[in-house]
């Protein structure tokens, strides 16, 4: 195709020159109109956008050749030259209209290409936004639940520090209210506080005379004892019989033996546990007053009962106890 | 024989060139008006005014506008040959304004739409990944 137009183009003029060898051998519009033809020809755009514009500028120039060659008029001549001429140049913005439209299409492909990318990266951009707040506000939300937790968890430890120190303070109440009611107690037991704790001392008058036998004033201490052991059941008690000098000893010590265990016997009678009893007999020893005066022996005529601490243990008597014998 | 075949043949070569040379030289006073070509010019023209040419190549619509008229005036004169040469260069004339300015509009717009592809792309090139 190409090839065909070029020899057209060669062949044209050739055939023009040819033929008019015999006339002026040059007219001016003639050859500008051939230039702009040629020129067309030879440019590849226009022969390959503008085909048949081209054409038509060719048959054009080959119309106005013919003319001159057969001595035409010179006005026809010009006339012909002019139409090709002016078809060589709509040749020519011909193929520069095709290349815009050309152009303009491929970008108009390549816009949407980027507008297609623009928008998938807005929408990539908006996902991750996205995707980000929503990591925020499940990090929000999880940091308002461990506050939560630990507020919970906060007022948990006060509540159950202020229970705690409700407790204590309730323990100490109860402790105090304890130790004011054991104090009671004690005071109705008469004890007296001494080295191996509260001792509750049950004189001679508390027995018949000579006898082991607990008179109805015995019985009455005895009951307050069984009182005070119902009352506080971690205590034990000792229950130790003493007699004064008067008289043999062997019956002295059985004397002190039984009056020990009667106490002990009359206490088990009125339901206290034998294990929180202990009873021992110890004769003359351990006199408290001098045996040489009516008084003094009546003092030493006597049952000790040692209460224990409050983890029932007892300390044993020792002999520094002893006051001195007289 | 051949002599007179050869005669006849010089004859009809002779009365052959002769016309030839009487259809491309002579002009023939009773051509007939030119009205379709006319007609095509003045179609030309407004496809011109249609492509905006009075914009983009108002020289080459002026000048197909005044043939046109001229070509019209011929005609009045009864000059019909020198009318059709007028119509059919106002006919070139316009499809060149038409065309010019075709082409120079669609120069604009593939400016345009470069230019957006640049700054489509530079927005892109912008914004982050």
């Amino acid at each position: 195709m190409k090839r065909w137009k070029a020899s057209v183009a060669i062949a044209v003029p050739a055939f023009a020159l040819g033929a008019c060898a015999v006339m002026p051998a040059h007219d001016a519009e003639l050859d500008d109109a051939r230039a702009a033809v040629i020129a067309a020809q030879s440019d590849p755009q226009i022969v390959s956008l503008a085909p048949v514009e081209l054409n038509s500028a060719v048959v054009a120039m080959r119309r106005a050749d013919d003319a001159w060659s057969n001595r035409a008029d010179v006005a026809d001549v010009h006339h012909l030259a002019y139409l090709a001429w002016k078809q060589a140049k709509i040749a020519t913005e011909t193929a520069r209209l095709k290349s815009s439209e050309a152009s303009i299409a491929s970008a108009n492909a390549e816009r949407d290409r980027l507008q297609l990318e623009a928008r998938t990266r807005d929408a990539q951009r908006a996902q991750r936004d996205a995707a980000r707040a929503q990591a925020q506000a499940d990090a929000n939300r999880a940091d308002a639940i461990s506050a939560q937790a630990r507020a919970a968890a906060a007022t948990a430890t006060a509540q159950a520090a202020r229970a705690q120190a409700e407790a204590a303070q309730q323990q100490a109440a109860n402790a105090q209210a304890h130790a004011q009611s054991l104090q009671a107690a004690l005071a109705d037991l008469q004890a007296r506080p001494t080295d191996r704790g509260m001792v509750v001392t049950m004189g001679d008058l508390l027995f018949d005379t000579g006898s082991a036998r607990l008179n109805p004033g015995g019985l009455r201490v005895v009951d307050h004892l069984v009182e005070f052991m119902h009352a506080y059941p971690q205590r034990r008690v000792s229950i130790e019989g003493f007699t004064d000098s008067v008289g043999n000893p062997g019956s002295n010590q059985v004397l002190s033996e039984r009056r020990a265990d009667a106490v002990r016997l009359a206490l088990i009678d009125r339901g206290i546990d034998a294990a929180r009893l202990e009873a021992r007999g110890y004769g003359e020893e351990y006199p408290v007053a001098s045996n040489t005066n009516p008084a003094g022996r009546q003092m030493n005529r006597r049952v000790e009962i040692v209460i224990s601490d409050a983890n029932g243990a007892i300390a044993s008597k020792t002999p520094t106890y002893a006051s001195p014998r007289g | 024989m051949l002599r007179q075949r050869v005669k006849r043949a010089i004859g009809i070569a002779g009365a052959a060139s002769f016309a030839m040379m009487a259809a491309g030289c002579v002009t023939v006073a009773t051509t007939p008006a030119p009205t379709a070509r006319l007609a095509v010019a003045d179609a030309a023209i407004a496809d011109a005014i249609s492509a905006d040419a009075s914009r983009y190549d108002a020289a080459d619509l002026a000048i197909a506008q005044r043939k046109l008229a001229r070509a019209h005036d011929e005609v009045a004169q009864g000059n019909h040959d020198t009318a059709r040469n007028l119509a059919e260069e106002a006919a070139v004339d316009a499809r060149l304004a038409a065309t010019t300015s075709r082409a120079a509009k669609a120069a604009d717009a593939n400016a345009a739409v470069q230019s957006s592809i640049r700054a489509l792309g530079n927005e892109i090139a912008r914004t982050p990944q």
